[in-house]
This record gives structure tokens, sequence and C-alpha cells, in this order.
């Protein structure tokens, strides 16, 4: 039987770095956003400036040396392996269910999400928010509905009809009408509606 | 005693009565329902409940709350798929009960244990407030503001993977809400010279972002639908009441155990579920029944469920620390309402309080019921595909962000926070501090300003204040958990 061989680069495995580098997702934003509080707050006089730069300052320098150590894995900086008491409790809930759930129940392995499939459902989502935007509550429930089912390859007449007209009664009849919620027409709908003296 | 009345009185409007109904009837749909759980259901409605009377909103949130519970174990004990997290404890039992024929007598023993552990849960609450009232008469501003950072630091701590991840978490969550105007400043900040951002990045569409959207994503990723066949209904409604009554003592140690672990942050109803089922299974009669379909099984690890809620409200209500993210979320509703989360909630809104633990017990026996009595009907939902599921919850979130303010900018902030939030999960980052930095940000920046302003001498009031001091201490201990724990176990390891 051939040993696979384990591949590193410094001390992490292919894994550990690639869910390293996931964070990049996370971090630059973090820190981008954290750098432009802490910048802007010496804008401001004491009090208005207190809270921004103390907790600014320690968003940067956390996210600051945590970025670091994404694009170096080897450095130390930023490693921040501490558990805390989450890890803790996690080792209790792990070690108990496994002893409680020994050979009574295999909890399914979790699902492996391709960047495809990421990038499938991201690309669905910003559709459906550029057609709430433009064009409303109205037909963005239709769109989100039967537009989103049909991207993904479901396209049940029956069931869809049944949502669609859920989530109008939910949305137009309870929302709106009973609870006296407003209704979004978009920004290319609202205007011609408005001139047409519809709304 | 008057509270309690004004509660009493509050518990049987109709329009309380009413949303409690439709709260249970959510509660049950999205209990049962793959990926969409209470949690994400209170958030979707909180912005709905923005424009209500706290009464009615609250009775709504902790319906819905209350039910999903008793909804999850409906799918462990039919599909051996638990309905939530917790519930995993439900189905060593439940389902092997299920599969001898006895699916109802199963169901029914958990809708029982549930209105036993909500009662428990209340009880507990009523008997720790006034002890906590006492304590809280001795916080001002400094304790406060200490209370709002011990509290960002537990949660950050034990929410997260590392406490970095949770502490980072945390500190977005009080920058975000540094943004726009606010009362001690006297005007707005990082506001770019546009309206929107004068007003400043609301907790609602961050939250429909972080905790909704995101998993209505994840959803979509990972497809497919809970169950494709169950177990037929079959089985005595009665033997399982039953038998509920007959293991009283276990109700009741299941109750202790629970309760004790939910005063905890963050250890939750899992953990209290499963300690709870590995007493029972090493001390009760004939353990080789457990895990073969024996009820003492789905007794004890449901009463713990259940039970847990009143370590979860005590430190919620009484300082403003959640013990979970469904607590959290409690909070907000609270603060939209213009009510101070902790000390002073008791201070000045003891009615309140009250009518929190009537409806929480009341939701349990309505919510029971409900999932007894429409379990054929429930079930059907179960088959319901991830393709129909996610466009709805999309659809409320993106609803819910716009009701909240009429700013379509809300939906954008809602779209960003939701994609943010799912690699936030994916990679260890728990949203759950981000949402406590946004509540607590401001009480603690008010604070902090309040108790310098009657203090005489400056900074040093933080330290100087025997409860402020402790609470300090606290946080110290909290984050240098680590450190702390590597120093204690050193000399074990070089002995050995």
């Amino acid at each position: 039987m051939s040993k696979q061989p384990k591949i590193k680069r410094g001390e992490l495995s292919i894994k550990e770095l690639k869910e390293l580098r996931g964070e990049l997702w996370v971090i630059p934003p973090f820190f981008i956003f954290a750098l432009i509080i802490f910048l802007g707050s010496f804008l401001y006089k004491f009090e208005a400036a207190m809270v921004p730069m103390l907790i600014g300052g320690i968003a940067v320098i956390l996210a600051g040396m945590r970025f670091l150590h994404i694009l170096f894995p080897k450095t130390k900086i930023g490693e921040f392996k501490e558990a805390g008491l989450a890890g803790e409790f996690d080792s209790l809930e792990k070690k108990i269910k496994e002893e409680t759930l020994k050979g009574k129940y295999e909890e399914e392995p979790e699902k492996t999400i391709t960047f495809r499939q990421e990038k499938r459902a991201l690309i669905a989502l910003i559709s459906c928010f550029v057609v709430f935007l433009l064009f409303g509550h109205l037909v963005g429930i239709f769109f989100t509905i039967v537009g989103t089912s049909y991207y993904y390859g479901f396209k049940k007449k029956r069931p869809l009809l049944i949502s669609l007209i859920a989530m109008y009664i939910i949305v137009y009849i309870l929302l709106v009408k009973l609870l006296e919620g407003p209704m979004f027409f978009g920004l290319v709908f609202e205007p011609i509606l408005e001139s047409l003296d519809l709304i | 005693m008057e509270q309690i009345f004004a509660a009493l009185h509050a518990v049987s409007q109709g329009q309380t009565l009413l949303m409690m109904v439709i709260g249970v009837l959510i509660g049950m749909v999205v209990g049962v329902l793959p990926g969409i759980g209470g949690v994400q259901t209170m958030v979707l409605m909180l912005p709905f409940t923005w424009k209500m009377d706290i009464i009615p909103a609250l009775s709504l949130l902790l319906s819905i709350y209350g039910t999903a519970k008793v909804g999850g174990s409906l799918t462990a004990i039919l599909f051996n798929i638990p309905g939530d997290n917790p519930n995993a404890v439900t189905l060593i039992d439940g389902y092997p009960m299920a599969k001898n024929g006895k699916a109802r007598t199963a169901i029914a023993a958990s809708a029982t244990v549930s209105i036993i552990g909500g009662l428990f849960s209340c009880i507990s609450l009523l008997v720790f407030l006034p002890l906590m009232y006492q304590i809280i008469l001795l916080f001002g501003p400094a304790e406060f503001f200490m209370l709002a950072l011990f509290g960002l630091t537990a949660i950050s701590a034990v929410s997260a993977k590392t406490i970095f991840k949770g502490l980072l978490t945390g500190a977005i969550g009080m920058l975000i809400v540094t943004i726009g105007f606010h009362p001690t400043v006297g005007y707005a900040r990082y506001s770019l010279g546009t309206f929107y951002l004068r007003e400043g990045i609301h907790m609602i569409p961050v939250m429909l972002g972080t905790l909704g959207m995101s998993e209505a994503i994840k959803i979509w990723m990972e497809g497919g639908s809970v169950v494709t066949k169950g177990i037929p209904l079959r089985g005595s409604i009665l033997e399982g009441i039953m038998a509920c009554f007959k293991n009283i003592p276990l109700i009741m140690r299941s109750c202790l155990i629970a309760w004790v672990i939910g005063v905890a942050p963050g250890a939750g109803a899992t953990v209290a579920g499963f300690i709870s089922y590995a007493s029972a299974a090493k001390t009760c009669k004939n353990p080789e029944t457990f895990g073969k379909g024996d009820v003492r099984g789905v007794i004890a690890g449901d009463t713990a469920l259940n039970a847990v809620s009143g370590g979860d409200f005590l430190p919620t209500i009484t300082i403003g620390i959640p013990g979970s993210t469904a607590m959290a979320i409690l909070l907000v509703a609270l603060a939209l309402h213009g009510i101070s989360p902790g000390p002073q909630l008791v201070k000045l809104r003891l009615d309140l309080v009250y009518f929190i633990v009537f409806i929480f017990f009341i939701a349990h026996i309505f919510g029971a019921l409900s999932v007894v009595g429409f379990s054929p009907l429930v079930e059907k939902l179960t088959k319901l595909r991830a393709e129909m599921i996610s466009p709805i919850v999309i659809i409320l979130c993106f609803v819910a962000s716009y009701n909240a303010r009429e700013y379509w900018q809300d939906m954008l902030v809602t779209t960003v926070f939701g994609i943010l939030g799912y690699y936030m999960r994916k990679y260890g980052y728990h949203p759950v501090p981000l949402v406590l930095g946004l509540i607590l940000g401001p009480i603690a920046e008010i604070s902090f300003f309040q108790a310098l302003a009657f203090s005489k001498n400056g900074i040093w009031v933080f330290f100087t204040r025997i409860p402020s001091l402790i609470i300090f201490l606290c946080i110290l201990a909290v984050i240098l958990w680590p450190y702390i724990e590597k120093l204690y176990k050193k000399p074990k390891t070089s002995d050995g």
C-alpha cells in the first residue's frame, strides 16, 4: 500500500492553507472598514472620537495582524490559535455527542461546497437584489421565485405557483394592507407609476 | 405584585393572544423546515414588529422561539434528522421509538416535557429575579459600561472558534454603530455628506443579512430537501403523557442540570440536552434500553432542551448578556422599542419582565399542543425543497429590510452582509458578536461618558467602584482564559 505524501507548505497543510486563504473574504473588508473608522476619528472632537479611535485602533491591529498571517502563513504574527471558552464548549459538546450518539446516529458529513456553487448562488442573489431595486417588490417576488428556481433547474409549475401566490398574499395583503407596511415599486417603476398617477 | 397583575392583564389582551397564535403557527412550520429555524424567523419578523406595541411584538417573537424548538423534535422522531442542532438528542431514542410503532408516544412525551421544561424555566426566573434585582440596584453608569464590555467579550469568547475571531467581529459591530447621528456626540459621524449615512446603518438590515440571508445562500448551495421518506404516525398519545408523569424525578434532575448550564453564556441547549441524557443513561434502572427506543431518553433530553431557557433568560433580562443567538435577538427587539436591555429593564419595566416569563410559558403550551395536534400536516412540510425555501427567505429579507426604514439602501446593506455573513460563518467568524456589538456599542458609549461626567476621579471610576472592578476582572478572565489555562495545565503535563 502506497503512503500518500503529506503536502505541506511551512507549518500548514494544503487544506489549512486553503481555509486560511478563504479568510480573505472576511479580513480585508474588516481591515479596510476599521482603518477608515480609525483614521476618520481624528477629524472629530474628543467625545466623538474616543470610541471609534479606541475600538477602531484595536480592530485595525487585530485584522492587520491576521491579514499579515494570511499573506505570510509561516509567520507567527496573527496566528491567533487561542480557543477561549468556545473551544472548551466545542470539545465538551463533541465528546458528549460522540459518547451518546455512538452507533445510533451517523451525522451526515458536511457537504463540500465548490466555488462554482458559491458563484452560482451569489449571481442569483445579486440578480434578485438588482430586480428588487429596479422594479420593486411585486416584480422582485416574481423574479426571485420563478427566475431563481428555473436557474437552479427546478421547474415544477404547481409548487412554484403556490409559493408565488403565498408570497403575494403575505407581502401585499398581510404586510402592506393589514400591517400598513410600505410598498416599494423600484427605482425604475416608481417614477413611471407616479407620472401615471397610479401610486 | 402590582407588576405581576399588570403582566397578567397584558397577557389576556386579544392582540397578545392573536400574535401568539400567529407566532405558534409560524414557529411550528419553521421548526420542521430544513435550514431555517426559530432564530432566522425571529430575525425576519423583527422589522414587522417594530411598528407594533412592545407587548404584541414580544408575544410574536417568543411564541416563534418556543414553538420552533418543539417542532424540531418532530423531525428528529419521525425522520432521524434533528430540526435544529440541539434536537439531535431527541433522535437517540425518539427515532427507534417511531420505528417500533410508537411515534405518537414519543411526540406526546416530547411535547409534555417541553411544557414542564418551560414551566420550570419560568419558575426559576421568578425565583431568581428578586435576587438579581437587589444586586443590580448597586449598579451605576460605570457598571453598565463594564457590563456592556463584559457581554461583548463573553459572547465573543464563547461563540467563535477562537477568541480573536469573536473579539474582532464584536469590535466591527461596535464600529458600525458609530456611523450616523449619536445623542452623546450631538452630530453625525462618518456620514460622507449623505442623508442615508447620517441616519446611520441600522441593526435590522445587518442582522437580516448576517443571520437570515446568509443562511438562505447556504441552503441554495447545499440543495435538496430534508427527507424523502418518513415513518407513519402510530402509537398512543396518552401513553407518552403518562410516561412523563411516571418519571417526575428524572424530569426534575434534567431541569436542574439544564438550568445550571443555561446560565453559562454559550453552553446552550445542545450541551444541556446531551449532559442530561448521559446522566439519565448512567443513573436510571435498566440503562441497556437507552438508545433502543426508551421513552426516558426522550424525556431526559427534551426536558433539558426546554428547561435551559430559564438560565438563558436570566442573564439576558437582568444584565443584558444574552446566553444564545435567540436571546440576542430578544435584546434587539427590546432596544428597537426604546427599552434598554439589562439592568434598566428590571429597574424600570418589571411588568415587562413578568410578561416575558408568562408569555414564554404559554407559548410552550400552545406550541406543544399544536405540534401534537397538527403533526400529520406539519410532517409534509419537510419535503419542501431548498430551491423553494431560499427564494422565500430572500424575499422576506428584502421586504423586511425595506420595511424597517423605507430606504432602498437598507436592501443593499442586507445583501452585502448576507454575502459577508456566509463567508464569516464558513471561516469561523460567528455573526452573533457582530450583532451584539451593534446593540451594546451605543450602551457602552453612553454609559462611558455618563460615568465620567458623574465621576470625581476621572477614568478611575471604573476601577474604584467594587462592582465595576469585579466585572472588569471577569472581562480579563474571559480574555486571558486560554493563557490561564496554559499555566494551569503545564505543571500537570510535566508531572505526567
